[in-house]
């Protein structure tokens, strides 16, 4: 009876060896894989000084959740470019952050909630959850790349879904069902593999948004503001202070050439805009955030100029090298430095 | 569940092992399908299985009593009932609200502010398909073409078979349950080449039919206001190879699921765009459909047995009816109007021809011509509303300059083209030649390898455009 489905026999079997091997060689790798679970990551520099746990769910310092006195509890709502798990936590910027500001004098405990991927509607949720009981008393907001990634789906991929309400706050994703097909393809390393090796291929072949139709940027900017503000107004309903990071990229000259290689990395997170529509967007970005820092009496911090159009600090458009993640930290401390002595001030 | 999904690739093959294991047991094997028909279309929405389910009972105890009468008045009452069931539920689900619409922009227009009640219930996944499915089987038992079905087993499943259930193939009771009446066999050719056929559907679904929505068809008609004329005129030209991939790839994955499980569903497509005018183009295009509408509606109205004016009548309203099959809106009735007036002209120019023997135009010329004409009506298919429609002509007459679409569609555009005006018979023989001469490791290689790539390449939006009919 078999010999008459064998066809079909090996092309399952097949496939299923073809994604044991992959799983295999992603486990081996550091990855999460769907047959081998979480990686072995390598130990961090001390057994349970680093986040994420059960107890304390981010990726920063371990720090009692009740507050000592004195303490500037400083919340990092920021996306991959914070997190960077492919990077020892000790090297990345908000751990960098607690280490120089500690060692500037300063008495400050870093919550890095940050996690790839996240956009500020989602930091806003993640704030809602965690931030009463972790009470923040700064919030520091770094997002940009997600949030147009996402607006630019909506707003120039319009014929996938032109009535998706993707400005909601999303709700919290149901645990993945592992009876769900689609679910579990999902999280097979062939499909991971193929959806980034193919999914640039298929982006090309889209017509691009180059960033300057003044109809389309304009309801782009108004998003932008809109979530910008999203985030300040829940940073002040928990009574902490929002402030607003200026975003850096590798490349910030829309005109400049990019790289091949940070090009299609571009391309593998946004296949909507052309990279020179990208650049516009994020200019764009900078602008609202600025419009709205001001009409709402919020800083911005201006740690992008230190790092932007220097290549040497990026992996790729907006991922920091280790030099990068440094020298962002150096940069945001500078800038946070006088505020927090001024603050202490004001407690006094 | 979708055939270009996760679901369908676990559900396929567990089907057609649990088939293969009920060899030589005809009942179990009608109960799995059956039961698996039911689930697959559950997938969509489990309440409307209870539609089928309903349009199956009354069908078939209405069969069993028509077979029973020999009295002509009681066989057409129960004609008629069965009519006005299926029709009936297909009126309220697909075209209530687009007459209720209707009369309120009526009555609006005569001054009549009034309140016309709507529905919000959902069109039912394939419901143009089955009612048309079941009204084949009443409507040849009353014409007595075909033996009652006693077996409300394989009744039940000639309604709901899930390869054909949601987007055709239409079979005809006098195709199908006869293959259910008789024990079947599968043999591992069969399997090969269905296998090899849902694959072809696969790869036209996916590559051609997706991927020229998402970089020509898509963008362009999302745009019509300030999309650049070539845009427009690109898009066009790529939905009318979108529509035929997706379509006649849906077909082809439905005629290989039922191969492989013994069963053999009628040709829907046949290169349509080779014909050399719009009757022939109708032979060619979702054939189980022009046949159905030919056959009960055409022929019964009269056909081109009468007058000239007669048959014009005849076949302007099969036509409009036809377009109204696929949606209850404004651009499908006028998609339908346009091809019987197609379909007139077409007569009328064949009969001159004959009479004053016209000069012979070439072949491609006539193909050219006809593919052009059947391309206007597929511009009338795609808009959403009246107002498309006049931003697209608008666009286009305004000669805007530029071209966002990428040289890499339009060469995706040219090579799809070309895959379609490839001769049949080469492709059928390249896909035979594989299917029966590979060893089954290394075709089972070559598709893994398609699964991966299909995979890779599928877009989040990928649902099939007939469903929706």
């Amino acid at each position: 009876m078999l010999a008459r489905y064998a066809v079909i026999l090996w092309t399952l079997g097949l496939l299923a060896a073809g994604e044991f091997a992959l799983e295999l060689r992603a486990s081996a790798r550091g990855f999460r894989t769907l047959l081998f679970g979480a990686p072995v990551l390598a130990a961090p520099a001390s057994e349970g000084e680093f986040g994420p746990s059960a107890r304390f769910p981010f990726r920063s310092r371990v720090a009692p959740r009740e507050r000592r006195d004195g303490v500037t509890r400083i919340w990092i709502a920021s996306a991959s470019y914070a997190e960077h798990v492919r990077m020892p936590v000790e090297g990345i910027w908000p751990v960098l952050l607690q280490d120089e500001l500690e060692a500037r004098g300063l008495d400050v405990e870093v919550l890095n909630a940050s996690q790839a991927g996240w956009e500020l509607h989602r930091s806003v949720r993640t704030l809602r959850e965690l931030g009463e009981a972790w009470a923040p008393d700064l919030v520091l907001v770094y997002q940009m790349s997600n949030d147009l990634d996402r607006i630019a789906s909506a707003l120039v991929g319009r014929a996938v879904d032109p009535e998706a309400d993707l400005d909601a706050i999303p709700e919290p994703p149901p645990p993945p069902s592992d009876l769900d097909p689609t679910e579990v393809a999902r999280q097979t390393t062939a499909y991971e593999l193929l959806r980034s090796k193919l999914g640039p291929l298929v982006g090309d072949l889209r017509p691009q948004c180059n960033g300057r139709e003044p109809g389309i940027n304009a309801a782009a900017g108004a998003r932008v503001e809109a979530r910008f503000r999203g985030v300040i107004a829940c940073g002040r309903e928990l009574g902490a202070t929002p402030m607003l990071v200026s975003f850096a990229t590798a490349y910030p000259d829309p005109e400049q050439p990019l790289p091949p290689e940070f090009a299609a990395a571009l391309r593998r997170a946004n296949s909507l805009l052309s990279s020179e529509g990208w650049r516009r967007w994020v200019r764009l970005g900078d602008e609202c955030m600025r419009r709205v820092a001001e009409a709402e009496g919020v800083p911005v911090l201006e740690v992008a100029t230190a790092l932007d159009g220097r290549p040497e600090l990026f992996v790729d458009q907006y991922h920091f090298t280790p030099e990068g993640h440094h020298l962002f930290a150096m940069q945001l401390a500078n800038e946070l430095e006088p505020r927090l002595r001024a603050r202490a001030e004001e407690v006094r | 569940m979708n055939f270009n999904s996760a679901e369908y690739l676990v559900f396929l093959p567990v089907v057609l092992l649990l088939h293969g294991l009920l060899a030589r047991r005809e009942r179990g094997r009608h109960w799995l399908l059956l039961a698996a028909s039911y689930l697959f279309y559950m997938s969509w929405n489990w309440q409307y299985a209870s539609l089928i389910a309903f349009s199956t009972f009354v069908d078939y105890g209405l069969g069993r009593a028509m077979a029973a009468s020999e009295d002509g008045r009681r066989r057409r009452a129960l004609l008629v009932a069965s009519l006005t069931t299926n029709l009936g539920l297909l009126a309220v689900f697909k075209y209530f609200n687009f007459f209720a619409d209707s009369a309120e922009s009526a009555l609006t227009w005569v001054g009549l502010d009034v309140e016309v009640p709507h529905h919000r219930l959902l069109l039912p996944v394939g419901i143009s398909f089955y009612t048309f499915q079941t009204l084949s089987y009443t409507i040849d038992l009353y014409r007595r073409q075909i033996e009652v079905e006693r077996s409300l087993t394989r009744f039940a499943l000639f309604v709901s078979f899930f390869p054909q259930l949601v987007a055709g193939p239409i079979v005809r009771a006098s195709e199908f349950l006869p293959q259910l009446s008789s024990p079947r066999t599968v043999r591992a050719e069969q399997v090969r080449r269905g296998v090899a056929r849902i694959f072809r559907g696969l790869l036209k679904k996916v590559l051609i039919a997706d991927l020229l929505a998402a970089t020509l068809v898509d963008p362009a008609f999302a745009n019509l206001e300030s999309a650049a004329s070539l845009d427009l005129v690109l898009g066009l030209y790529a939905y009318a190879f979108q529509i035929y991939a997706d379509f006649s790839g849906y077909s082809d994955i439905a005629i290989g699921t039922a191969l492989c499980l013994g069963y053999e569903l009628p040709e829907n497509f046949n290169r349509p765009y080779l014909s050399r005018n719009v009757r022939e183009f109708w032979t060619r295009w979702h054939i189980s459909l022009s046949s159905w509408l030919r056959d009960y509606l055409y022929i019964p109205l009269g056909g081109n047995r009468g007058s000239q004016r007669r048959t014009s009548f005849n076949l302007m309203t099969t036509m409009v009816l036809g377009g109204l099959w696929h949606g209850a809106a404004a651009n499908f009735l006028l998609w339908g109007a346009y091809h019987g007036l197609l379909l007139m002209f077409s007569r009328g120019a064949d009969r001159r021809a004959g009479e004053h023997a016209a000069p012979a135009r070439s072949v491609l010329l006539e193909r050219a011509i006809c593919f052009h004409l059947v391309l206007g009506g597929w511009l009338l298919f795609r808009v959403q509303s009246m107002g498309q429609l006049g931003e697209w002509l608008r666009g286009v007459s305004e000669l805007r300059p530029g071209m966002d679409a990428r040289p890499a569609a339009v060469l995706l555009l040219a090579i799809a083209a070309a895959v379609h005006f490839t001769p049949r018979g080469l492709v059928d023989r390249a896909q035979e030649r594989f299917s029966d001469g590979f060893p089954a490791p290394l075709q089972g290689a070559v598709y893994a390898a398609l699964v991966l790539l299909l995979c890779g390449a599928t877009l989040d939006t990928s649902a099939f455009i007939y469903f929706q009919f």
